[in-house]
């Protein structure tokens, strides 16, 4: 019994000897308190960009709790028993709760996530529990991407990844401190290793449609965009802004120049005098059968949120993307607005001459509402009708009228404030922007029997010949009308070209001043010196970006689905799915064996190692070493052969000599420090041996 | 098996686990004594935080879909493409380590023996947090090391004691968690040699029956003198041949039998002194003699069935008397 007992009692005593039973608090051990305040540190980094969402009071829990963390470090009789951790998780989830409800869904799920980020971080008490509160910290870092903005994130994010990374590397040393750049190399070579994987995955992973879970994201808010409506003056403030509207990528064709890239969004047919607007349905439903005379261009078009849910196409679209209709006035209506940036190809073709005008249409497109049309406007209006031949000799005499009289361009005219906003304008402002000059063009028009209707988009675009996409921004926002032409169907008149056909050449240059009087100036495309190096410069800055978009931000499943065609791997079906988990299978058991069974090679000593690095370096001089010939033979071979290097050749070969033959166990031995450096330095000399001979 | 020593559970024994256990691979001797750690011997499995990663990444995996994230399916390749490179490194941690010999010195019996064991790393590159245990003994588990290229170190192995004589050390586990702790990465290595192991010290059972008559309690004395001459409370370094051990079965304490005849320089420690008492507790009590003898600084002499060592003293006499008991035999 007794030596029962008294073995049991130093087996115990030797559980205290041995590190595992009772883990030495963090702060105590040598380096701890530094791991700790680093890790503390990176954590608190990974719930960071969650201040951009989460409410304050969350994150002021979360500070609260690894701020203490960090004073019980330092003054160590703070209390944190399990008292003070189930007080501080009550309080803490319930203010979680408070404001987020159960942990289900995003928002409520992240700010769960996040208090308990930081209680597990005040509970870390050895080295163990950091790794547990490592393993929260990247999944803290992943619901960063479950929002819309943790793109811009992603690059300091992976950085961060590395960081915790390098922290679980120290966690595992006996002593870390020795060994903080040695892991920092270590977790590069790692990063460098999983790159291939996380390229393979990233594009070849089966990418599921749709959620696998019933919760999904919360909408975003606050983009920018046309309006379903044009005031006078309310395009004025979009013209203002360089936000990108959409990429148009034209792949291997030429683009369509300047004059033709005219983007439709939608077709304003009602107005009230002041207001044009898009409507009721009906006009936008019909749809008509057109014949195809030649496809133009094929493009596609990365299209930024703007919360309509119509889709912008260069005219015209021949067909519509999916989950969308192509309307009866060529505007493309998407099933639903657009919230997040989408994506999608379209072909711009032109129609034959057939196309009839439907009485809807005729309706429509003459009806003037409440417009006030003062005698003036009406005298003018007649002075273009009396005995023109055509709508289109109608068109031109109001568009001479435009150019001949002093009509200004300008993003900043004068308020319309009257009931007649078109007669004041034409009359006596007279200074305007397209949406002044294409509603009072419409106005006269319908004035004047034609029907007529109001296109709003974009015009122009910045060519970028790099990636061979033109980019459309807000301040290409333009309106036009469209009037009906008996025997050629809806032609495109813009009244803005008239007054300013700079405008439809080049787009308004927001950098350059803007004249006396608000007259806006347009960019030429004639650059040179330091202007043109800065356009080169931004062209390649748009093109990487393109790029980025392209593979990587707007990757999914159609695309993967062009990848998979163009790799010659067929559909993404569940057959690929098949195919996919097989191979990865293949790859995986390949890897490993691979790993097992490779030939198994003595390991080389450092000194040998040396040695084949100085012969492969005279095999690539020329000199190839014999097969039985001992390193002095050879070293009078290497000096004879290239005496300009005699002195540095013998000095190899006499250290490489020397480290081969010397006493196992000598003096020499003892000292490895030295060892490592000499080795070292000999590496370093025959590697920069660079012999002509 | 202990194939998977994240579970710190012993291996369950029996025909199949051992034939299993043949199947495994072992680092064994190479002819010039070192032992090589070979890529085809490394085994390699998830610990608990290793399981736990994988969890984590089916979630991300399952989240990044949900909502669509490309940074999201990004970054949780990026974390399985760590995790790959974190197999391969686990594993290379331990491939191509040099291990000595292993040294080791005598101890008692229910001291853990201690073999110290060189390591060395011949890579460029440093190797870390390697630390190795017993097999079938995980709770033996010793300090970690790291090796900085090109160095050394030394591991600790402690391995229980549970009877006298020689102990081999046999199949040792060596394994590594670095650099990231989700995969533990081990091999089996094969040690030959051996460590002395004393008899446990002068531990005797309770409620044995002392010799009926006097004359073994005359027979157990006959070394000092003849004369029994009263009683005297036990202390430390006292020689236990002179403990009352009848008195101290019948729960009286430990008492010393004084004799009046003690002027003898040399003592003798006969067999056939501690007739009474089973073969190894014989053997302990011995074993404490001469522990206190040496301690007290007399002389002594050992005899045994098949060994007789003339009385001296110092710790070689003492090492010797030891190991005679030690691997007597009866």
């Amino acid at each position: 019994m007794r030596s029962l007992t008294s073995r049991f009692s130093w087996r115990k005593n030797n559980k205290l000897n041995n590190h595992d039973e009772k883990p030495k608090l963090i702060e105590s051990t040598p380096g701890g308190l530094r791991l700790l305040l680093i890790s503390i540190g990176l954590l608190t980094l990974t719930a960071l960009p969650h201040f951009g969402h989460l409410r304050i009071e969350i994150m002021i829990v979360f500070l609260a709790l690894v701020g203490y963390r960090c004073l019980a470090a330092k003054y160590r009789n703070l209390p944190r028993n399990r008292w003070v951790i189930y007080l501080s998780a009550t309080i803490g989830f319930s203010i979680s709760a408070w404001f987020y409800g159960p942990p289900f869904g995003r928002d409520p799920g992240v700010a769960f996530l996040v208090v308990l980020l930081g209680l597990k971080s005040l509970e870390i008490t050895s080295r163990r529990d950091v790794s547990i509160v490592i393993m929260l910290g990247f999944f803290t870092i992943m619901t960063q991407f479950l929002y819309a903005d943790g793109v811009s994130w992603t690059i300091p994010m992976i950085i961060l990844v590395g960081g915790l990374m390098w922290l679980l590397a120290q966690m595992e040393h006996a002593e870390p401190q020795t060994f903080m750049l040695g892991d920092i190399k270590l977790v590069g070579k790692m990063f460098l290793q999983a790159l291939p994987v996380v390229v393979i995955l990233f594009y070849l992973f089966p990418r599921l449609s749709g959620s696998l879970f019933l919760f999904q994201g919360d909408g975003n808010s606050g983009v920018t965009g046309l309006g379903d409506s044009l005031k006078m003056g309310s395009i004025s403030s979009l013209v203002e802004s360089e936000e990108v509207a959409f990429v148009a990528s034209f792949f291997d064709q030429e683009p369509p120049p300047p004059s033709e890239r005219y983007w439709r969004g939608t077709n304003f047919w009602v107005t009230d005098g002041r207001e044009w607007s898009r409507g009721g349905h009906g006009v936008h439903l019909i749809s008509k059968e057109r014949t195809i005379v030649e496809k133009k261009y094929t493009y596609e078009i990365e299209l930024q949120p703007n919360n309509q849910n119509w889709l912008f196409a260069l005219d015209h679209p021949g067909q519509a993307p999916k989950n969308a209709w192509l309307q009866g006035d060529h505007h493309i209506i998407n099933k639903e607005p657009v919230k997040s940036e989408i994506r999608y190809e379209l072909d711009a073709v032109s129609f034959d001459d057939s196309e009839q005008l439907l009485a809807a249409e005729e309706r429509l497109g003459l009806d003037l509402g409440k417009t006030e049309i003062t005698p003036r406007l009406q005298k003018l209006v007649d002075s273009f009708t009396d005995q023109a031949p055509s709508s289109i000799a109608i068109a031109n005499r109001a568009l001479q009228y435009f150019n001949q009289n002093e009509f200004v361009y300008s993003l900043s005219p004068p308020l319309l404030d009257s009931n007649a906003p078109v007669d004041e304008f034409m009359f006596e402002s007279q200074t305007g922007f397209c949406g002044h000059y294409a509603s009072s063009f419409a106005t006269m028009m319908r004035q004047a029997d034609i029907p007529a209707r109001i296109v709003v988009g974009y015009l122009g675009g910045d060519y970028n010949p790099r990636s061979n996409q033109i980019v459309v921004r807000q301040s290409h926002a333009h309106a036009w009308t469209e009037i009906w032409q008996e025997g050629q169907g809806w032609i495109r008149v813009d009244p803005t070209a008239a007054v300013a056909p700079e405008r439809i050449e080049s787009s308004i240059d927001l950098n350059g001043s803007t004249g006396n009087n608000g007259q806006v100036l347009f960019s030429s495309l004639n650059l040179t010196g330091f202007k043109k190096f800065i356009t080169e410069a931004i062209w390649i800055k748009d093109s990487i970006k393109a790029k980025w978009n392209r593979w990587f931000i707007n990757f999914d499943r159609d695309r993967q689905q062009e990848l998979l065609r163009s790799l010659g791997l067929g559909n993404l079906d569940f057959r690929y799915i098949t195919i996919f988990a097989f191979l990865l299978a293949l790859t995986i058991i390949t890897m490993v064996s691979l790993l097992i069974f490779r030939r198994e090679k003595k390991p080389l000593d450092a000194t040998t190692q040396l040695s084949l690095l100085f012969d492969k370096k005279m095999m690539s001089m020329g000199l190839a070493r014999g097969k039985s010939e001992g390193p002095r033979d050879f070293q009078l071979r290497a000096v004879k052969a290239f005496p300009s290097q005699k002195s540095e050749l013998k000095d190899i070969s006499n250290q490489l000599i020397r480290l081969r033959y010397r006493m196992q166990g000598s003096s020499e031995e003892v000292s490895h420090r030295a060892d490592t450096n000499q080795l070292v330095q000999l590496k370093k000399a025959i590697k920069s041996l660079n012999i002509k001979p | 098996m202990s194939l998977f020593p994240e579970s710190g559970v012993d291996a369950p024994s029996g025909r199949i686990w051992d034939w299993l256990q043949s199947l495994t691979r072992t680092v064994e001797t190479e002819s010039n004594g070192v032992r090589v750690v070979r890529p085809k011997q490394v085994y390699i499995f998830p610990t608990r935080y290793g399981f736990l990663y994988c969890i984590m990444l089916i979630a991300m995996l399952f989240g990044s879909n949900n909502y669509g994230s490309n940074p999201g399916f990004l970054f949780t390749f990026l974390l399985t493409g760590l995790g790959l490179a974190a197999l391969f490194q686990t594993w290379k941690n331990l491939v191509g380590l040099q291990l000595s010999s292993a040294r080791s010195s005598p101890v008692f019996c229910g001291q853990p023996a201690r073999f110290e064991v060189t390591v060395k790393n011949v890579d460029t590159v440093h190797k870390a947090g390697i630390s190795c245990y017993p097999w079938k003994n995980k709770f033996f588990m010793s300090k970690a090391i790291d090796l900085p290229a090109l160095e050394e170190g030394t591991l600790v192995i402690n391995k229980p004691t549970a009877s006298r004589g020689q102990m081999l050390l046999g199949k040792v586990c060596l394994t590594t968690r670095y650099p990231l702790g989700l995969l533990r990465s081990w091999v089996y290595i094969q040690f030959d040699e051996s460590c002395l192991v004393y008899p446990s010290i002068g531990e005797v059972a309770e409620g044995f029956d002392y010799a009926q008559d006097n004359q073994s309690a005359k027979s157990s004395t006959k070394v000092d003198g003849d004369d029994f001459a009263g009683h005297k409370t036990y202390q430390d370094g006292d020689n236990v041949m002179h403990v009352d051990w009848k008195a101290v079965a019948r729960g009286k304490g430990w008492n010393l039998k004084h004799f009046e005849d003690q002027k003898g320089e040399e003592i003798w420690l006969h067999w056939g002194a501690t007739s009474g008492l089973e073969f190894e507790q014989r053997i302990s009590a011995l074993t404490k003699a001469v522990v206190q003898l040496e301690k007290a600084g007399k002389s002594y002499g050992l005899s045994i069935p098949g060994e007789k060592l003339q009385p001296s003293s110092g710790a070689n006499h003492q090492h010797l008397c030891l190991k005679a008991l030690a691997l007597f035999q009866a």
